[in-house]
């Protein structure tokens, strides 16, 4: 098993790890900066700016990436790219995202691309798309070049927007772009096979629905890559950003919360609502205040992410020490999940491809998670088959044992050359018992009318076999109420047995009682024979093993039985509760 | 005949006690029903019975003690049950026979003639003999045993380790329950056959019987005259 999930994780890495490796090794000669990390800033607006001549040295120094202008009006951005050899016969792109709302670029003085349409006030501005790139191709030439922006931004998008935070300037090629695109893509197909193997398996049956969460996560990691995807590579306006945003940030705690419920449902874990209720309480908060209080200290996904982190873990932990099935995989695969806290790159491995190679894995180990939980529900399903079968086998067994019938016969040979009547009667009692034994041996369950029904024709059996009269009186019965088959009969059989000397008659009493949503029977009866028994000592006969499965088997966890004297009687208790573990 | 029924199904103990009325009216002293485990403890240690018509699964218990209580006794064992799996272990422990419920007439026969008769029919399966030493059973495995001795009242057992037990079973009673290899050698003797060295008539009516490990124990002429023939 372990070895799949290496032998998967191993796949799924190398292929994204060789698609870094490859971007890594393709590079055109750049210069220092592969990333427009600075630039000069602007506050006038005036055409004379584009001219690569002038002196920006008294401009301010800004940093693309934190760059954010409260003042809104039209605004210039200058930068210097140094090509170190020809780039002629390369693609290069150009990518603004961070410059919003709208802008001119201008190449060595020229205008060579507008996003959206520069304008003076908020009404004459279009706002552009929200990722412009442009490609430079016989435009850069070797050597320095100047790179001017002319931007207006009133529609700019306040800072601390998750989305746009990531999305940087700068000039890189056209493979960069389509493996980046191709990696989204790759990711984003796992995370939809996912959330269909998912949906699924929650969908075969109930005890399957801990695949619910595994398929929310899924979907969440799937929107989140989609809406990912059409950002950096279609051409979507900024004016949809605000609609982005929430979608966004929404996947992304819900594929948080989705790991944690999934752990919670899947292995059993105790306080269940409790935890719930906090974990959803918790989450809330940090979105809302995410969304709309961004300058609230520490209240976003960055604190959301290490906070539910060790809060899975232990849940993941707990499951793994109550080795319960698949939790062995799944704390490996939550580990390995986890690893995407870890910022930075990794032993040359850029941290986007690690963060996309880890989540495929993760969604491909649950899978085998998931394979492990269907065999041991199988195999549950077939012990409680087996169970039943043995059960019932048991049954059969106690209604034909030889002591039973042999003896049987034999009375009623007795009893035909005695008296012919008892001897008929006791032939009729034999076959209303093995006429009702008949209805009801592969049932689970019988109404406490049945059971009586068929201790009433023991009793009277028993009552030719001893030549005795024992009489059956019922106390508060409720008809309907249902009970595993043949537990009375079987206490009642033990009482004959032991109670009572042969020719001495005697009484059983049964009596129920419910209080709230408990059940109580209590079987009394008389005998002579009971003032021998020495103290509690109690053998454990086979018959109370039979009752005490019966009993395991229709209410597990949540029954109580016991026996002993009561003064000069005999008393067996049976208490049954229909709420939780008694 | 005494005899002693131990079944705790009145009906059932009535159905025997009939059928060995009509059987063998003539043969019958007195029949005596036990139904309780302590009737029957009682009666069997009383030991005034021939013979004892025993049911082991007296009041539900699987009656292994009751069978070596039985056993020990002076008087035979039939053994009448629903179980047939016992039937073997009560063969080992020196039962006379067994019958399987419900009683066939014949089989009941058949067993009764056992009783009447002496060494035919010998059980060739006994591997223990239980023995009654102060108040409690003690059981001997048969080959432990050199031979038996009668004395006024009792039966000695001499063991192959020089020990000896007293069984309350008398010689005659003890060879329908040994295995075929156990013969009469004298009144007062029963040897193993494969424990006989050699024999030797002495002169006078007198013949004498060596064991293997030099124990010389009397002959009868009847005997001497039937290992010679063979």
């Amino acid at each position: 098993m372990l070895s799949r999930v290496i032998v998967i994780s191993f796949l799924c890495g190398i292929s994204l790890f060789a698609q870094n490796q490859y971007v890594n090794n393709y590079n055109p000669s750049l210069g220092s900066e592969k990333y427009l990390g600075y630039w000069k800033y602007n506050a006038v607006d005036n055409i004379d700016w584009a001219d690569s001549k002038i002196n920006d040295s008294d401009w301010i120094s800004v940093k693309i990436n934190e760059f954010y202008i409260e003042k809104k009006g039209i605004h210039w951005l200058r930068t210097k790219i140094n090509f170190i050899t020809e780039v002629k016969g390369y693609p290069v792109v150009l990518k603004l995202g961070r410059i919003q709302s709208a802008f001119e670029v201008y190449w060595n003085g020229t205008l060579v691309g507008k996003n959206g349409k520069v304008g003076i006030t908020e009404v004459e501005e279009e706002p552009g798309l929200i990722s412009f790139a442009l490609s430079l191709d016989t435009l850069a030439k070797k050597g320095e070049n100047i790179l001017s922006v002319r931007f207006s931004n009133f529609h700019q998008m306040p800072p601390g927007i998750f989305f746009y935070s990531k999305l940087e300037s700068n000039l890189n090629t056209n493979i960069l772009s389509i493996n980046a695109f191709l990696r989204t893509i790759f990711t984003a197909a796992i995370a939809f096979a996912g959330a269909i193997f998912g949906l699924s398996l929650f969908l075969s049956g109930k005890q399957y629905k801990n695949y619910l969460y595994y398929f929310l996560f899924s979907v969440s990691f799937f929107i989140s890559l989609s809406l990912l995807l059409l950002v950096r590579f279609m051409n979507i306006s900024l004016n949809y950003f605000p609609i982005f945003e929430p979608v966004f940030l929404a996947g992304l705690y819900m594929a948080e919360i989705s790991i944690f419920l999934f752990a919670l449902f899947s292995f059993d874990v105790p306080y269940k609502r409790s935890l719930i209720i906090a974990i959803i309480l918790v989450s809330v908060v940090f979105y809302v205040c995410n969304l709309n209080y961004k300058t609230l200290f520490l209240l976003n996904y960055e604190t959301y992410k290490y906070l539910m982190f060790p809060v899975t873990l232990i849940l993941f932990i707990y499951s793994f020490i109550k080795k319960k099935p698949g939790s062995y995989i799944a704390l490996f695969g939550f580990i390995l999940y986890s690893t995407n806290l870890i910022s930075g790159d990794f032993i040359g491995i850029k941290q986007s491809f690690r963060v996309d190679a880890v989540r495929s894995v993760f969604i491909l180990t649950y899978v085998l998670v998931a394979n492990r939980h269907v065999n041991h529900q199988l195999q549950l399903q077939k012990s409680a088959e087996l169970r039943s079968k043995i059960l019932e086998n048991e049954l059969l067994k106690k209604s034909i044992q030889p002591h039973f019938i042999m003896n049987t016969l034999f009375s009623i040979k007795s009893w035909i050359k005695s008296d012919k009547d008892k001897a008929d009667r006791l032939i009729e009692a034999v076959a209303n018992e093995f006429r009702v034994i008949n209805r009801i041996f592969s049932k689970k369950e019988i109404t406490i009318k049945e059971e009586l029904e068929l201790c009433r024709y023991h009793l009277e059996l028993m009552g030719y076999r001893k030549d005795a009269t024992y009489k059956l009186i019922k106390n508060n019965i409720k008809e309907s109420e249902l009970i595993p088959p043949l537990v009375f009969h079987t206490l009642i059989e033990n009482g004959i047995t032991h109670a009572y000397e042969p020719m001495e008659s005697g009484t059983f009493w049964i009596t129920y009682t419910e209080e709230g949503n408990v059940k109580k029977y209590v079987l009394e009866n008389d005998g002579s024979l009971l003032a021998e028994i020495p103290g509690n000592k109690i053998e454990e006969s086979t018959g109370i093993q039979y009752v005490k499965a019966r009993l395991e088997e229709n209410y597990p966890g949540r029954w109580k039985m016991y026996y002993g004297l009561s003064g000069k009687n005999w008393n067996s208790t049976i208490i049954i509760s229909s709420g939780n573990n008694l | 005949m005494k005899i002693l029924i131990v079944e705790d199904e009145p009906p059932i103990a009535r159905e025997i006690e009939n059928m060995i009325r009509e059987i063998a009216p003539k043969k019958i002293e007195k029949i005596t029903l036990a139904f309780t485990l302590k009737e029957a403890m009682k009666r069997l240690l009383e030991a005034d019975i021939d013979l004892c018509m025993l049911d082991l699964n007296l009041g539900g218990n699987d009656g292994y003690d009751l069978l070596k209580q039985s056993v020990s006794g002076s008087f035979h064992t039939i053994i009448v049950s629903a179980h047939t799996e016992q039937a073997i272990e009560a063969f080992n422990y020196g039962v006379l026979d067994f019958l399987p419920k419900p009683v066939n007439k014949e089989r009941l026969s058949t067993a009764l003639n056992k009783y009447m008769k002496i060494s035919e029919n010998r059980n060739n399966s006994l591997k223990y003999l239980v023995v009654r030493r102060h108040n409690s059973n003690h059981i001997i495995s048969i080959d432990q045993i050199f031979y038996f001795e009668a004395q006024r009242y009792i039966v000695k057992i001499h063991l192959r380790d020089k020990k000896s037990e007293i069984i309350e079973k008398s010689l005659n009673r003890l060879m329908q329950i040994l295995p075929s290899y156990y013969i009469r050698t004298h009144r007062s003797y029963i040897v193993n056959i494969n424990d006989i060295e050699a024999y030797s008539h002495i002169g006078g009516g007198v013949y004498n019987l060596e064991l293997k490990n030099k124990t010389i124990l009397p002959l009868s002429p009847q005997m001497y005259k039937k290992l010679k023939s063979q």
